[in-house]
């Protein structure tokens, strides 16, 4: 199996004297929905800058579909698409100019953007607000703004940072059976989240992190296996790494 | 409660030490600290010679009261407020009467100063047209800051009420009569019934409302980040200033003129610079703004050389407003991981700024050339503005942004 995203002995943070992340590494292949779990502080969207490439690693590397972002930036940046943990939007555009742009950005021709934005809109019932400015949106729509420009892409590896927060319980379900049917048709999905409950259910494996470092990764059977307790939720392990009892992992 | 009543004081300190640094800056820039003197000295020159020039019946007293009174009745309350205040100090909202009054007292001293300064302008005017009959300066003056006052003061219990449209016309027309009575020599019993029935008012109409109102505070807010904002945008013709707060118009109807039709790649920048500059902050307006004075200045200078150096002043101003379009922050998450070449973007900002400057150029040539009705000026003129598109845009902006990478 080639992963789509590899990222290999990865350290780095903000400044080079005190990094945040130490020697990360974890691949994700075609299919799979990976959930990355940890505390606030734990490193969570810090690993995610250094994917998106907006942070630049001081040790290790980091691949999509087999690129650096230093070979080939624009190659790098195709391939992937990303739903922030804080919705930002064009203040100055329009909802149907957001998704236009995005589709401009990453090559859609005009009917499969049609296609694909009337059927996003009806699933996030925001049909009739094609025209409507940023401001009037709350924070749950401007979330789903955000969303529907990923989801738009269809690129091999979704970037979804604590998507779930603010959104409505449709807005919720629909994000979810999204996430499946993309996983479906091969993409990767990198979820961060604190909705334990919801990721025990969804993901394939996940990556548990701990003060900058990875301190568990699995499938939930390996890692209950790890743990010595086959009936353990994915909040008992997450709590009891949070704790610092963590002689059991690497 | 020490530190609310020195609150006013901290934040009016902040507010000055930002205010000196930018003058400073301002300061620096000697190219276009003498533009502006030059200005001022070639205005002055044909203010005198538009005055010789007045037709008989030219109703100067009329003009120079609704001047006045546009000022007088302007009458924003600077507060100093920030958003987070709202959340912050409305629990305080009552032990904040004294931040208020200095607030006030403060919006009366810079106010009043400039309705001085736009009386003293105006004056050569006033006594031009009103020959003998002339008020004494001082008496006008003092009206006007009366005036001032009694703005002031009506503006702030207006933070009260809901509805203040039908107040602001009163007042409005008030304060108009007040002035045009003194100013245009009125019989005295008029403006010393217009000054009974402003106080009456005042009593019986907007501290009686208002003492069943509530402040509306971000009403407040939003007053206070306009006149910011103003004094920004007037530094930001001098230096890059890092935006106070942005402000969106939606401007439907013009931006049905440029919808997305083509969906190839390397049309997002330009419908993206030009939605932004169409929408966002004032740039649209600014650029409205310095067309229209730009085309009466070239219509009405009816000198050949002269028209020439307003054609190529305005557009190289226009230029230099256009510049804070390319730092205007565009969402990370969206732009910032956009599969897009940096230069695609610098080249369509740098063609937009061009095509608006080429657009403007031919307007104003147009215009310098009606003005004297000789066609013969549109092509020098078009050339001379025309050139300094060209070496503001591919030569000094395209420089300064690939310098910045």
């Amino acid at each position: 199996m080639t992963a789509i995203l590899s990222v290999a002995h990865l350290s780095g943070g903000y400044t080079r004297r005190s990094p945040v992340l130490h020697d990360l590494s974890f691949a994700i292949g075609p299919g799979e929905l990976v959930g990355l779990v940890g505390l606030n502080g734990a490193g969570k969207s810090t690993t995610i800058k250094h994917i998106l490439g907006l942070l630049d690693p001081y040790e290790g590397e980091i691949r999509i579909g087999g690129k650096t972002i230093r070979e080939d930036k624009t190659g790098y940046r195709r391939q992937l698409a990303y739903v922030p943990e804080l919705p930002e939007l064009y203040e100055q555009l329009t909802l149907e100019e957001h998704l236009q742009l995005t589709a401009m950005a990453y090559h859609l021709d005009r009917r499969t953007y049609q296609e694909r934005s009337s059927r996003l809109l009806a699933l996030f019932h925001m049909e009739k607000k094609l025209h409507w400015f940023p401001i009037h949106f709350s924070k749950g729509m401007r979330q789903k703004v955000m969303i529907m420009c990923a989801f738009l892409v269809h690129p091999d590896l979704y970037i979804v940072d604590e998507p779930f927060v603010g959104l409505d319980p449709i807005g919720i379900q629909s994000l979810l059976d999204l996430m499946v049917e993309m996983k479906k048709s091969g993409s990767s999905i990198l979820m961060s989240t604190h909705i334990l409950s919801t990721a025990e259910q969804y993901c394939d494996r996940f990556i548990i992190l701990h003060e900058g470092r990875i301190a568990v990764q699995g499938t939930l059977d390996q890692i209950r296996k790890r743990f010595g307790d086959a009936g353990a939720s994915l909040q008992d392990i997450y709590l009891s790494v949070a704790r610092g009892e963590t002689t059991w992992t690497n | 409660m020490d530190e609310l009543s020195g609150l006013w004081k901290t934040r009016q300190q902040a507010h000055f030490r930002r205010a000196l640094r930018y003058w400073n800056l301002i300061g620096k820039n000697s190219g276009l600290m003498f533009f502006l003197y030059a200005m001022v000295i070639i205005s002055g020159f044909y203010y005198k010679k538009w005055l010789e020039s007045l037709p008989h019946g030219f109703p100067g007293l009329l003009l120079v009261s609704v001047i006045l009174a546009l000022a007088a009745m302007r009458s924003p309350i600077r507060t100093f407020l920030v958003k987070a205040d709202a959340v912050f100090l409305l629990p305080a909202e009552a032990e904040l009467r004294a931040y208020f009054r200095h607030s006030r007292w403060y919006s009366f001293c810079f106010q009043g100063a400039i309705l001085l300064l736009v009386q003293i302008i105006c004056w050569p005017l006033y006594q031009y047209t009103s020959g003998r009959n002339a008020a004494p300066f001082l008496l006008v003056a003092a009206v006007l800051l009366a005036a001032k006052v009694w703005n002031i003061d009506s503006r702030w219990q207006e933070q009260f009420i809901r509805d203040t449209l039908p107040l602001k016309v009163l007042r409005s027309g008030l304060t108009f009569l007040l002035i045009y009575g003194i100013a245009g020599g009125l019989p005295t019993p008029a403006p010393v019934i217009c000054a009974a029935v402003m106080l009456a008012v005042s009593v019986l109409l907007f501290h009686r409302q208002t003492a069943t109102g509530l402040l509306d505070w971000y009403r407040l807010i939003e007053m206070d980040n306009l006149q910011a904002l103003q004094f920004l945008r007037f530094v930001n013709l001098f230096t890059d200033v890092p935006r106070l707060r942005h402000s969106v118009h939606p401007r439907r109807i013009i931006s049905t003129l440029f919808p997305v039709r083509s969906f190839r790649s390397n049309r997002i920048y330009p419908q993206l610079f030009l939605k932004t500059w169409l929408r966002s902050d004032d740039y649209f307006a600014q650029y409205l703004r310095l067309t229209v004075i730009g085309m009466l200045a070239s219509y009405f200078l009816n000198n050949g050389k002269y028209t020439g150096f307003v054609v190529v002043s305005v557009v190289y101003l226009t230029g230099l407003q256009l510049l804070p379009l390319w730092s205007h922050p565009f969402p990370q998450a969206l732009e910032g991981l956009y599969p897009i070449a940096p230069a695609m973007k610098r080249h369509s900002f740098i063609r937009l700024v061009f095509t608006l400057l080429a657009i403007q150029t031919v307007l104003l040539s147009l215009a310098g050339a009606a003005g004297p009705g000789r066609i013969l000026l549109f092509p020098v003129l078009l050339a001379a503005g025309g050139l300094v598109s060209l070496l503001f845009t591919y030569g000094y902006t395209a420089h300064r942004l690939s310098a910045q990478k």
